[in-house]
């Protein structure tokens, strides 16, 4: 599709380049939210995912590219007038005013009457289970409370798009929970579309209906959890979404072989189509391991949870887990890999 | 382990408050004896005081109106110089507060280095930048945009400029502090609200840190009370502030009057600050947000 034009109501991203200075955050990212949907922005630290949002939000202007929502382009549009509402990671509420002054004080912005404010803040705290609390100045809610009162004040303009910056980081893991299921029944309720920004793989999973999986300021795979978890498009989506250890290895006479040592990995790659001596990264989790290979590991201590046994292997500069086949518990183990139940990737001339 | 009784914690607690009792003695409570011994005492030409207590300094200060007036001025002065630093030196602060760490750096340096200047150089200096014969007059009129200028001091536009300009660079070291570590999400967070910069300025990031602001205009105000060398050097004498009375009255030996107008001053400041704390002091902000 050529950028300038929007094939929907909802949220586009074409091209999208940010680079400050010498730096270049964000590389041509591309991003495409049908009406209604809610999608993680996923990545490891400064991939640049909050600065997608902050581009979406008008706070960051783009070197290139192109912003659409609701079919018109917002490139160049100031915040205000994105129709979206955002929770900030430091939350931004204001100081100086208790809760209900937080949620009415965008509502100043609107054409409205004070009742009328005062009768929609009311509703948003009602929505957010924070009625009790109106009175409160911002120093005397918990933590909890305030991410409650952050997401209704971003509501309250009614904004077809809510963008989350990393919003339940703070949280411990019950309230964050607790918040996720909230903020996605709210969703639902709403209609509105959601962008929300993590680098928690399990809450993008848990609360999202689409998840973007970014590095290095590039978008690698936007899909389904389950595409991300069974068909990942790159390398990195293979390994950072799995969580799955990593071995360079080639392809030589039908076998597949570790890359440096000439160990067998698998001899059973028939079904995947390699070349010859070309180098390849594979990508394999704990269960797609077997005792039909020669790669040897350094086991350094054992587990077993909830009777599957695991070993913590270091696997020259990294740690891995891999499913324990063994009898005992050696010092040094040899394993081979399952290639069905692994991904591999040609790979890149830059690692 | 032998549980602490509260009469221990009480001893302990003299113990550690000893000094600090012993400090404040020291450098508040015997200098304001001394000032009221002083105060009370009879006026003369010499450090010799009167044997006896006499309230014929206060007399002679409430005689007519002119000590009072002069109070009042002072305080008017002051409170002005106070709000115009405020209002020079918070936008600066902010600006600073924004750039990148090394220019940050570099005017936190600067800043410092211009508070290392003394009260004195800078009332010189500035006379010769507003004097006519190698200052700011005469090249203006060298330059053809100024006709028969003369110097531009004494007079009181010149001594509350170099007031100000004295007092920025320590307001801005009170306020960068608070001004850096205040949250940009703020702002952001408004401006995607639909308010203008101006606006977030006005409503979101005055009130989040009137606390600072505050404490530095209270400072501001306190350190120029007591400040007569640029009043002396760059004002008129219609112009001077009450400490310059003071300082004149103590070179003159006239060490009780002195002590008596300096009390005077000292009772109304401490008034006025305590009238300000108990009006807007008191309401401190969310530490968490600054």
């Amino acid at each position: 599709m050529a950028i300038g034009k929007s094939s929907h109501m909802g949220l586009q991203a074409q091209d999208v380049s940010v680079t400050l200075g010498q730096t270049a955050i964000l590389k041509g990212v591309d991003l495409d939210i049908a009406p209604g949907k809610f999608i993680a922005l996923l990545g490891p630290s400064g991939c640049g995912k909050t600065t997608l949002l902050r581009v979406l939000a008008g706070l960051q202007e783009v070197s290139a590219g192109a912003v659409f929502f609701e079919g018109k382009n917002i490139t160049i549009a100031k915040p205000a007038d994105r129709n979206c509402g955002m929770v900030f990671q430091s939350l931004a509420l204001f100081p100086h005013l208790n809760v209900l002054e937080n949620i009415m004080f965008p509502l100043k912005k609107l054409d409205l009457t004070k009742s009328e404010r005062l009768e929609r803040a009311l509703n948003l705290l009602e929505m957010v289970h924070m009625t009790e609390f109106r009175e409160r100045p911002m120093s005397m809610i918990s933590g909890g409370q305030a991410q409650r009162v952050a997401i209704a004040r971003a509501l309250a303009q009614e904004p077809s798009l809510l963008l989350l910056d990393e919003p339940f980081s703070a949280l411990d893991a019950e309230l964050r929970e607790e918040l996720r299921t909230e903020i996605r029944v709210i969703q639902r309720k709403l209609g509105i579309s959601v962008v929300m920004v993590t680098h928690d793989q399990h809450e993008a999973f848990t609360v999202s209906d689409l998840v973007g999986v970014m590095n290095e300021g590039k978008m690698e795979q936007v899909g389904t959890p389950d595409d991300l978890i069974r068909e990942p498009a790159t390398s990195f989506v293979a390994k950072f979404v799995g969580q799955r250890n990593h071995i360079s290895c080639f392809y030589r006479d039908g076998g597949l072989y570790e890359a440096g040592t000439n160990n067998l990995i698998s001899h059973s790659c028939s079904s995947i189509n390699l070349s010859p001596y070309t180098k390849y990264d594979l990508y394999y989790s704990s269960e797609a391991i077997n005792a039909k290979g020669q790669i040897e590991v350094e086991a350094l201590y054992y587990r077993n949870l909830g009777g599957r046994n695991e070993i913590c292997a270091r696997y020259k500069d990294q740690t891995i887990w891999i499913h324990n086949l063994w009898s005992g518990q050696p010092d040094r183990v040899s394993f081979g890999i399952d290639l069905s139940e692994s991904f591999i990737f040609e790979a890149n001339d830059d690692d | 382990m032998k549980q602490m009784t509260t009469i221990d914690l009480r001893k302990s607690n003299l113990l550690t408050t000893l000094p600090v009792l012993l400090f404040v003695l020291l450098t508040s409570v015997l200098p304001i004896c001394f000032l009221l011994s002083n105060a009370f005492s009879e006026s003369g030409n010499s450090f010799d005081q009167g044997s006896g207590l006499s309230l014929e300094n206060f007399r002679e200060i409430f005689y007519d109106s002119y000590y009072i007036g002069r109070m009042l001025y002072t305080v008017l002065l002051v409170f002005l110089v106070s709000v115009l630093t405020l209002l020079v030196a918070l936008p600066l602060t902010i600006i600073i507060a924004r750039l990148r760490n090394f220019w940050r750096s570099t005017w936190v340096v600067l800043l410092l280095a211009s508070l290392a200047l003394s009260e004195v150089l800078t009332a010189y200096a500035w006379q010769i930048i507003l004097s006519k014969s190698s200052g700011l007059p005469g090249w203006l009129e060298s330059l053809g945009l100024l006709t028969d200028s003369n110097s531009w001091w004494p007079g009181f536009p010149a001594m509350l400029l170099v007031l100000v300009y004295f007092s920025i660079p320590i307001a801005m070291v009170m306020l960068l502090p608070p001004v850096s570590r205040m949250d940009r999400s703020f702002a952001d967070s408004a401006r995607m609200m639909g308010f203008s910069k101006i606006e977030v300025f006005l409503k979101i990031t005055l009130p989040i840190l009137r606390k600072p602001i505050f404490q530095t205009g209270l400072l501001m105000f306190l350190l120029n009370t007591g400040g007569f060398v640029i009043s002396q050097q760059l004002g008129r004498p219609s112009d001077w502030m009450f400490s310059v009375f003071i300082a004149d009255f103590m070179r003159s030996f006239n060490v009780p009057f002195a002590v008596a107008l300096a009390l005077c001053l000292l009772l109304t400041v401490v008034f006025l600050v305590g009238v300000t704390y108990l009006l807007f002091g008191r309401q401190g902000v969310n530490s968490r947000a600054v």
